[in-house]
């Protein structure tokens, strides 16, 4: 017999249309058909009434047990499915619990995702309000601007999709002009419309509008379509708006093109020696850009070793840690070390130059140098007594956030000891330090170690400069806890006796703080 | 001497009261009634024990019950062989016709002497 038909007779067969009450019934009334039958005929047989019911009724048996058995097969398969559909209803209804919860939590998730993503854009828009996009820092490439950083570069991967609803494959070159023109852009530098072209095109329409659209641009656009091209552009756009600079009659446009060229490949070409670079970019046409980096950026290290002047050095290797993108990114501070970044670093490092000291330190975190080497360099620099660099502490800062040192705030906290151990602490070394302390809590850590130092410092200077500096720059990214005037050494030790266990026990003095006499 | 009585042996019941069905429908009385004729006395069982066999013997489908009118004019369940049941009986039938024949062929055996092993 199969197993449904098995289960089928478990459960009784056809369903009975009767009810229980019924089928009760009819169980009794079988029952007493029967033992009236059985005495009639025992009377027939000549025994008394009293006699032949006590006979029928022995000879029938247990009369509670056969009418329990009857019932048993009777109702046993309703019953069962009776448990079947209660044990299917608390599975039902648990299921509805959990996606109930599930969805609740999704919800929620969704809405702090959302959340993150308004203040994200909202911080973004700040941003973009003290600092337009246009006015790229990389048209002035001061020494300021040599420090590390991330080139926003598309990499060399396929063409970028139009993005749903875009119209621009179709859309002619003269409403591209229009619309160049509307924007205003020799004016402002606002770069919508290379955005635009940028973004909401293929690239096989960017390539093939920019060409047509650039001898109609003023120089100041085309400097803005350069830039707009090689940060964030794909390749093949990034290089030819680059050729089209290097080509351009204008030198200006040119100048910019060739600097913007070695940002992106560390070639040293210039409107001087333009017949050289058309001869590289007719031999060199199919090889991607960051090849050429790859191949050319060995030589130039060794090449910059030789040179005597730190800012000379630092202008032309800069564009090495420009490459985040570049193939084999993961591998890219170990390619940095190979090429002597290491040499480089402890060479600024005693540079007397304050700026290339700024520079050894922000070089650590670009090669990802490891936490020794980063001890060694990183101290000295600290421990001197010349004046110091504007930068030098936030670059400190970074490096070893960056490094993920785990002894990251000693060197700071010895260095506001020393300020703080002078008679009239000054605001504007007090200030930098304070700030640096107050980067760390960006950190995931267990416990914000430099708390009690500093609290330390506070309880033991008291001056409205600690109390200020230290708590408004240091202690409120630390803690959280927002700055007032009124928080001085006896309201910080009681919001401590309060908050110590979440910080961990510095020294073994009275009120947990350490000793910083 | 009195006359000796022995209990059904387990599973028998069924069987007897599928046969007695062959001969049409009958109702509870009755058929405890025939299964005890026919035995002539011999195999006493217990009355109340026949209806939960009847009800399980309907559930599985073997039988058929419909309420109707008695010879005493009461209000009686009848049972009737559906065909199943006498699919059911001729199997059951069988088997017991080659157990039953085992048995008394080793009971032959052993009691004129021979090897049962």
């Amino acid at each position: 017999m199969s197993i449904a038909s098995n289960l089928w007779q478990r459960l009784g067969g056809a369903p009975d249309p009767r009810s229980d009450r019924e089928i009760q019934d009819d169980i009794e009334a079988e029952f007493a058909f029967h033992l009236e039958q059985r005495e009639r005929d025992l009377v027939a047989r000549g025994l008394s009434p009293e006699k032949a019911h006590a006979e029928a009724a022995r000879r029938f048996g247990n009369l509670d047990k056969v009418r329990a058995e009857c019932r048993r097969v009777q109702l046993g398969g309703r019953i069962m499915l009776q448990r079947i559909t209660l044990l299917l209803l608390v599975v039902l209804l648990a299921t509805v619990a959990w996606l109930s919860f599930q969805s609740v939590n999704s919800q929620r998730e969704a809405q702090a995702e959302i959340q993150a993503l308004h203040s994200e854009v909202s911080q973004l828009m700040l941003a973009l309000e003290k600092n337009p996009i246009g006015q790229s820092s990389q048209l002035n490439l001061g020494l300021s601007n040599f420090a590390p950083r991330i080139l926003n570069f598309a990499g060399p991967s396929g063409p970028r999709m139009p993005k749903p609803g875009a119209t621009e494959e179709t859309t002619s070159l003269d409403t591209w002009l229009a619309r160049f023109r509307e924007n205003a852009l020799s004016e402002s530098h606002t770069p919508e419309t290379a955005l635009l072209l940028r973004q909401q095109c293929s690239q096989d329409r960017a390539l093939e509008l920019l060409p047509a659209v650039w001898p109609k641009l003023g120089w100041e656009q085309k400097l803005c379509m350069i830039d707009v091209m090689t940060d964030g552009g794909s390749e093949p756009l990034a290089r030819a708006a680059v050729h089209l600079g290097a080509t351009d009659v204008d030198a200006r446009v040119a100048d910019h093109a060739f600097l913007k060229l070695r940002e992106l490949t560390l070639l040293r070409f210039d409107a001087a020696h333009r017949a050289d670079y058309l001869a590289w970019h007719e031999a060199n046409k199919d090889i991607v850009l960051y090849d050429v980096v790859e191949k050319s950026a060995p030589a130039l290290v060794k090449e910059l070793l030789g040179f005597g002047k730190w800012n000379e050095i630092c202008a032309l290797y800069s564009p090495l840690v420009l490459h985040p993108d570049m193939p084999g990114t993961a591998a890219f501070p170990d390619f940095l070390l190979e090429a002597g970044a290491l040499d480089l670093i402890k060479l600024w490092a005693r540079d007397p130059d304050p700026k290339a000291r700024v520079a050894a330190v922000q070089w650590l975190a670009a090669a990802k140098v490891d936490e020794v080497t980063a001890r060694m360099i990183v101290l000295p620099i600290l421990a001197e007594s010349a004046p110091r660099d504007p930068a030098l502490l936030p670059a400190v800062c970074e490096a070893l956030v960056t490094l993920d040192c785990t002894w990251r705030s000693a060197p700071l906290l010895d260095d506001l000891a020393k300020v703080m151990r002078k008679q009239q602490p000054e605001r504007a070394e007090l200030q930098p330090i304070a700030v640096a302390l107050g980067n760390f809590s960006d950190q995931e850590r267990e416990a914000q170690a430099e708390v009690p130092t500093i609290l330390a410092w506070i309880c033991r200077a008291n001056s409205p400069l600690a109390n200020e500096v230290l708590g408004d720059s240091a202690l409120l990214h630390l803690t959280g806890v927002a700055f007032d005037p009124t928080h001085d050494a006896a309201w910080w030790l009681n919001w401590w006796s309060i908050h110590r266990a979440n910080y961990p026990n510095a020294a073994d003095t009275e009120n947990g703080l350490p000793r910083v006499e | 001497m009195a006359e000796e009585r022995f209990q059904l042996l387990p599973g028998t019941l069924e069987l007897l009261v599928l046969r007695v069905l062959l001969r049409g429908e009958l109702h509870g009385y009755e058929i405890a009634s025939a299964i005890q004729q026919r035995s002539k006395d011999v195999l006493q069982i217990e009355e109340g024990s026949l209806y939960p066999a009847l009800h399980r013997m309907e559930k599985r489908g073997w039988i058929d019950a419909t309420w109707g009118q008695s010879e005493s004019n009461r209000r009686a369940k009848y049972y009737a062989l559906t065909k199943k049941g006498r699919v059911e009986y001729t199997a059951q039938s069988e088997n017991w016709e080659r157990v039953s024949g085992a048995v008394a062929n080793v009971l032959r055996a052993h009691l004129s002497g021979g090897a049962i092993g």
